[in-house]
C-alpha cells in the first residue's frame, strides 16, 4: 500500500493545483499553503516510511522545506490578510532566502553520498557551469538591483540575496545531474522538481525586473508543481536508493558534456558583446574574473584526464603482462602434466598390462609384484596431482574459508622458509568469495615477496573485521625498499605489487604499500565485505 | 616410463640396446648403435621428437622410428609420418600394440637394410 502513496499524493496535489486555478482570494492562498505544507509532511512521512541511510540529507531537506513553508505562510497569509499589505523586505524574505542554502545543502549531502566523495570531475564540471551561470545571474538579475539608486539599502541587500540562492541550487542540481549514481524513479522526480523550481524562479525574477509580475501568475502553478514533485520524490519507494554510493567510474569527458562545457566557456565573452551592443553596463571585472576561474578549472579537468590516460596505459601494460603470465602458467601446467602424471600413468598402465600377461601365464607372484608397483605408483601420482590442484586453487579456501586457508598457507610458509610468522586472523564468518580470494592472493603474493626480496626474520599477518569491511596488514622486518620504486617495478616487469593493487581495486578496496629502505615493508589492504563492481 | 617400456619390450623378446633422455642424445645414440627400431617421444629436451626423427631418418634410412607420444593429434601424426616415422602411437595404448608394431618395424628395418645393401652393391 505504502508503495502507492506517492501516486495518491501526486494525484491529490494535481487536483489541489486545479482547485487553486479555479479559486481566488483567501481560499486560493490556503490551497497554496496546503500544497507547500504537504511537501514537508511527505518528506517527514517518507523518512519514517523508507528509513533512508543516511537520513541526514532528508532532514536538511525537510528543514529547507520548513523555512519555505514559513516564508510562504508569512508572505501569502500574514502579510496579506493580517497586516493587509505586502511589504518588502519582510520576515518572509528571511525564510525564503534561508530555505535555498538548506535545500542546496541537503542535496549536496545526497550528491556526496552518491559519489562516495570521489567525483572530482563532476565537481569541476559543475563548478564551470556555475561560473557561467554566475556571470548571467550577476549581469541580468543582480546588476539591475545593485545599480538601482532608488532602492533602500536593506531592500537592495535582500533583493541581491535571492539570485545567489538560485545559483547555489543550480550548482547542486548540476552536480546531481552530472554526478554518478543510480537513477531510480525518485531521482527523475526530484530532478524534475528542481528544474521546475529554477525555471519558476527565473521567470519570477524576469517578470519582477520588467515590472510585470502579478499575484496569481501562472508562475505559482510551476512553483506548486515543483513542491508537489519534491514531496512525491520523497514518498516514492525508490527514495532510499538516492543515497546509495555509486560504483567508481572511469574518468571520461563525453561528447554532450564537452559541448555543454564549451558553451559555458562562451558565456562570459558573449555577455560582454551583448551588453556592448545593447549599450548596457559591461561587467568587465566579473567577466575577467570568470574567464580566469574557468581557465583554471579547465586546466584542473585536463590534469584529471591526463592522470586517467596515464593510469589507463599502466593498466594496459599490466593487462598484457597478466595475459602473458596466464599463458606462461598454462604452459607450465601443461608441461607439468605431460612430464609428470601422463608419463607416470602411462608407465603404470604398461606395468599393469605386464601383470595381466603374467597372470595369464599363471605367474602369480610376478603379477603380484607388478601390481604392488602399480599401487605404489598410483598413490604417488594422486599425491602429485593433489599438490598441483592445491597450487592452482587451495580447496580449503572454498571448503573452510579464508582464515583456515591463510593459517595453512602461513604455516607452510613458516616451515618452508624458517621465518618467524605471527598470524592474527580475527574474522568471524565468511566474506564474499571474491573478496576472500583477493585477500588470500594478497597474502600469498606478499609472503612470496618477503621470501624472495626482504631478507626478513619476522613476518606478521593481521586480518581484522571492521564492520563494513576487512583490513589486512602484512609486515616484515626486512631490508624494505624505496617506495618510489613500487610504480617503476611494473615497467621493469615485476607486476606482483601492481597486480595486487589491481586485484584490490577491482573489488572496490584500498591498497597501500609502505616501505623504508632498511626498515621493513608493510602491505595494508582494506576491502568491503561485499564486492563493489568498478564501472 | 622408459623402465616400464624396456621391461615390457624385453618381456616380448626384444633387446633394448640403449636409452636416451633428450633429443640430441637420442640422435647420437641411434647413429652409434644403428638399432632396428627407435621408440621416440615427441616432447623432448633439446630438440623435438619430430626433428630427431627427421635427423635419424636422413642419416640412417633403414632405422625405423616408432613415435610414442601423449599428444593425440592427427596433425602431429601426419607430420611425424612426413618426417619418416614408421608409425604414430598415443600413450595409453595397449603394450601389445606397441610390441606388435615394434616387431613389424623390426621386420621392415631388416628388409630395408637388405634393399639398401643391394643398392650399394649394385652402384659399387
Amino acid at each position: 500500500m505504502a508503495a502507492r502513496w506517492w501516486r495518491i499524493y501526486l494525484a491529490g496535489g494535481l487536483l489541489a493545483i486545479g482547485g487553486w486555478w479555479l479559486l481566488d482570494g483567501l481560499a486560493r492562498d490556503l490551497v497554496y499553503a496546503a500544497v507547500d505544507t504537504s511537501a514537508l509532511v511527505a518528506i517527514l512521512l517518507a523518512i519514517r516510511l523508507w528509513r533512508p541511510r543516511p537520513v541526514a540529507p532528508w532532514w536538511v531537506l525537510a528543514a529547507g522545506q520548513t523555512a519555505n513553508v514559513i516564508g510562504d505562510v508569512w508572505y501569502n497569509l500574514v502579510n496579506q490578510y493580517l497586516l493587509g499589505q505586502q511589504i518588502f523586505p519582510s520576515g518572509a524574505d528571511g525564510f525564503y532566502v534561508g530555505s535555498y542554502p538548506l535545500l542546496a545543502f541537503g542535496l549536496l549531502l545526497l550528491v556526496r553520498r552518491r559519489s562516495a566523495g570521489a567525483d572530482r570531475d563532476g565537481l569541476l564540471d559543475a563548478s564551470m557551469l556555475t561560473v557561467g551561470a554566475a556571470v548571467l545571474t550577476w549581469t541580468y538579475l543582480m546588476l539591475p538591483y545593485a545599480s538601482d539608486p532608488g532602492l533602500p539599502l536593506l531592500a537592495k541587500v535582500v533583493a541581491l540575496a535571492y539570485p545567489p540562492g538560485d545559483l547555489v541550487l543550480l550548482v547542486v542540481t548540476a552536480r546531481l545531474a552530472v554526478g554518478p549514481g543510480r537513477r531510480p524513479v525518485a531521482f527523475g522526480i526530484l530532478f524534475a522538481s528542481l528544474v521546475l523550481l529554477l525555471a519558476a524562479d527565473a521567470a519570477y525574477a524576469g517578470l519582477q525586473l520588467a515590472g510585470q509580475f502579478q499575484p496569481g501568475s501562472p508562475v505559482y502553478v510551476v512553483w506548486m508543481l515543483a513542491l508537489l514533485l519534491r514531496g512525491a520524490a520523497a514518498l516514492h519507494p525508490s527514495m532510499p536508493l538516492l543515497t546509495e554510493p555509486a560504483p567508481r567510474a572511469a574518468r571520461t569527458l563525453s561528447g554532450p558534456r564537452l559541448v555543454l562545457l564549451a558553451g559555458v566557456a562562451t558565456i562570459a565573452p558573449a555577455v560582454d558583446v551583448i551588453q556592448d551592443l545593447r549599450g548596457a553596463p559591461r561587467p568587465t571585472k566579473v567577466i575577467a574574473g570568470a574567464t580566469v576561474v574557468l581557465f583554471v578549472l579547465a586546466l584542473a579537468r585536463l590534469r584529471g584526464l591526463a592522470i586517467e590516460v596515464g593510469a589507463h596505459a599502466e593498466r594496459q601494460r599490466l593487462l598484457s603482462r597478466i595475459l602473458r603470465a596466464t599463458e606462461e602458467e598454462r604452459t607450465r601446467i601443461a608441461s607439468d602434466l605431460h612430464d609428470g602424471p601422463i608419463q607416470q600413468l602411462t608407465a603404470l598402465g604398461i606395468v599393469a598390462q605386464r601383470a595381466r600377461r603374467r597372470l595369464a601365464r599363471d605367474q602369480r607372484s610376478d603379477a603380484d609384484e607388478l601390481m604392488e608397483q602399480v599401487h605404489a605408483g598410483v598413490r604417488t601420482e594422486v599425491e602429485a596431482l593433489r599438490r598441483l590442484m592445491t597450487e592452482l586453487r587451495p580447496p580449503v579456501l572454498d571448503e573452510r574459508g579464508l582464515v583456515a586457508a591463510l593459517r595453512d598457507h602461513v604455516d607452510a610458509f613458516a616451515d618452508r622458509t624458517g621465518l618467524a610468522c605471527q598470524a592474527e586472523l580475527d574474522l568471524p564468518g565468511r566474506l564474499d568469495p571474491e573478496v576472500e580470494t583477493v585477500l588470500y592472493r594478497v597474502v600469498q603474493e606478499s609472503l612470496t615477496n618477503v621470501a624472495k626480496h626482504a631478507c626478513a626474520s619476522n613476518v606478521s599477518i593481521h586480518l581484522m573485521d571492521q564492520g563494513d569491511g576487512v583490513a589486512l596488514d602484512v609486515r616484515d622486518d626486512g631490508v624494505g625498499f624505496e617506495p618510489a620504486r613500487a610504480s617503476g617495478l611494473l615497467r621493469a616487469g615485476h607486476f606482483g605489487l601492481a597486480g595486487m593493487r589491481e586485484r584490490v581495486r577491482l573489488v572496490g578496496g584500498r591498497w597501500e604499500v609502505q616501505a623504508v629502505p632498511g626498515g621493513g615493508a608493510r602491505v595494508a589492504v582494506h576491502l568491503p565485505r561485499q564486492v563493489t563492481p568498478v564501472g | 616410463m622408459r623402465t616400464a617400456l624396456r621391461d615390457a619390450l624385453e618381456d616380448e623378446g626384444a633387446t633394448v640396446v640403449g636409452e636416451a633422455d633428450n633429443g640430441p642424445a637420442g640422435v647420437e645414440l641411434a647413429a652409434r648403435l644403428q638399432p632396428d627400431v627407435v621408440l621416440m617421444d615427441l616432447r623432448l629436451p633439446g630438440i623435438s621428437g619430430l626433428e630427431a626423427t627427421h635427423q635419424i631418418k636422413q642419416r640412417h634410412p633403414a632405422v625405423q622410428v616408432l613415435v610414442l607420444t601423449a599428444y593425440d593429434d592427427p596433425a602431429l601424426d601426419r607430420e611425424a609420418m612426413a618426417m619418416g616415422a614408421y608409425a604414430f602411437l598415443v600413450k595409453g595404448c595397449e603394450v601389445q600394440q606397441i610390441c606388435q608394431l615394434a616387431g613389424q618395424a623390426w621386420a621392415h628395418a631388416r628388409t630395408r637394410q637388405t634393399e639398401l645393401s643391394l643398392e650399394t652393391h649394385r652402384s659399387g
